[in-house]
């Protein structure tokens, strides 16, 4: 039998956090040469305004419709969360554009790809809840033209897109909660892998970076 | 609700077809956006950079 004491596992998940992402990586004061790009600017935008959203979104969850359809800052907070999921959706566009056309699946940052390709489609999901939800004729509309869609490849049943109540529940809670944990580990599988450089540059130049 | 944003809020959407290609005119808008934001973050030159630094 071993003498050596055996590790409890607060010391083992301590450990091989410190081996996989040490507080350097997960919270650096530089950065690569190659980030000074406007192209490197898109994934923060795009967590900016999922910021925005979730915090106007909780606004919006706790003040209720009786007061986003009737007052005027209501209308305002409204028309927030709605015009900062447009602008979302165009930062993440035109930084998934920016990640494809640089392969940025390279140097073992597939899993980085990944949830950030899950990233894009639960926050389609969301956005097409949130849609259903407005509780006006516009989402009323949504509704009765998507019905026949998921009719028609059979979930329904299980997506009924005409219950207000199961849109609403998903909206506020289910689907934020996938969107932030997928998006939580995307960024530490950034701040792990490092950000992806341009195909011609060279991975190991980070002398000389942002400050 | 008046007024020239809201008047042109409440117009019914136009939509350009090519055979099977059907795109209403506010997103082909938001799409050809979206192109010009990619191609100036490529080509426009970032503040700060160093003068002589290698890609």
């Amino acid at each position: 039998m071993s003498n050596s004491p055996k590790k409890p596992w607060t010391a083992k998940l301590r450990e091989g956090w410190q081996n996989n992402l040490p507080i350097e990586k997960l919270l650096p004061d530089t950065q690569p040469a190659y980030v000074a790009s406007w192209i490197y600017v898109f994934g923060v935008l795009t967590i900016a305004a999922l910021g925005v959203i979730l915090i106007s979104g909780l606004a919006l969850a706790f003040a209720g419709p009786a007061w986003y359809h009737t007052s005027h800052f209501g209308h305002w907070v409204n028309s927030l969360h709605f015009w900062s999921v447009q602008l979302f959706f165009v930062f993440m566009v035109v930084h998934l554009w920016g990640k494809f056309w640089m392969a940025a699946w390279r140097g073992r940052r597939l899993m980085t790809w990944i949830t950030g390709s899950v990233a894009f489609v639960a926050s389609i999901a969301t956005a097409f809840t949130g849609y259903l939800i407005q509780t006006n004729f516009d989402s009323q509309w949504i509704a009765f033209e998507a019905k026949d869609g998921f009719n028609s490849v059979g979930i329904g049943a299980f997506f009924n897109v005409t219950n207000l109540g199961q849109m609403l529940l998903l909206h506020v809670a289910f689907l934020p909660l996938i969107l932030g944990v997928i998006t939580f580990i995307h960024v530490i599988m950034v701040r792990k892998r490092g950000v992806v450089p341009p195909i011609d540059s060279d991975e190991s130049n980070t002398s000389g970076g942002l400050k | 609700m008046s007024g020239l944003f809201s008047d042109f809020m409440n117009l019914h959407a136009v939509y350009l077809k090519w055979g099977w290609i059907q795109v209403s005119v506010t997103n082909l808008i938001v799409i050809l956006l979206m192109f010009t934001i990619f191609a100036l973050a490529i080509f426009l030159p970032f503040p700060n950079k160093k003068k002589g630094e290698k890609k």
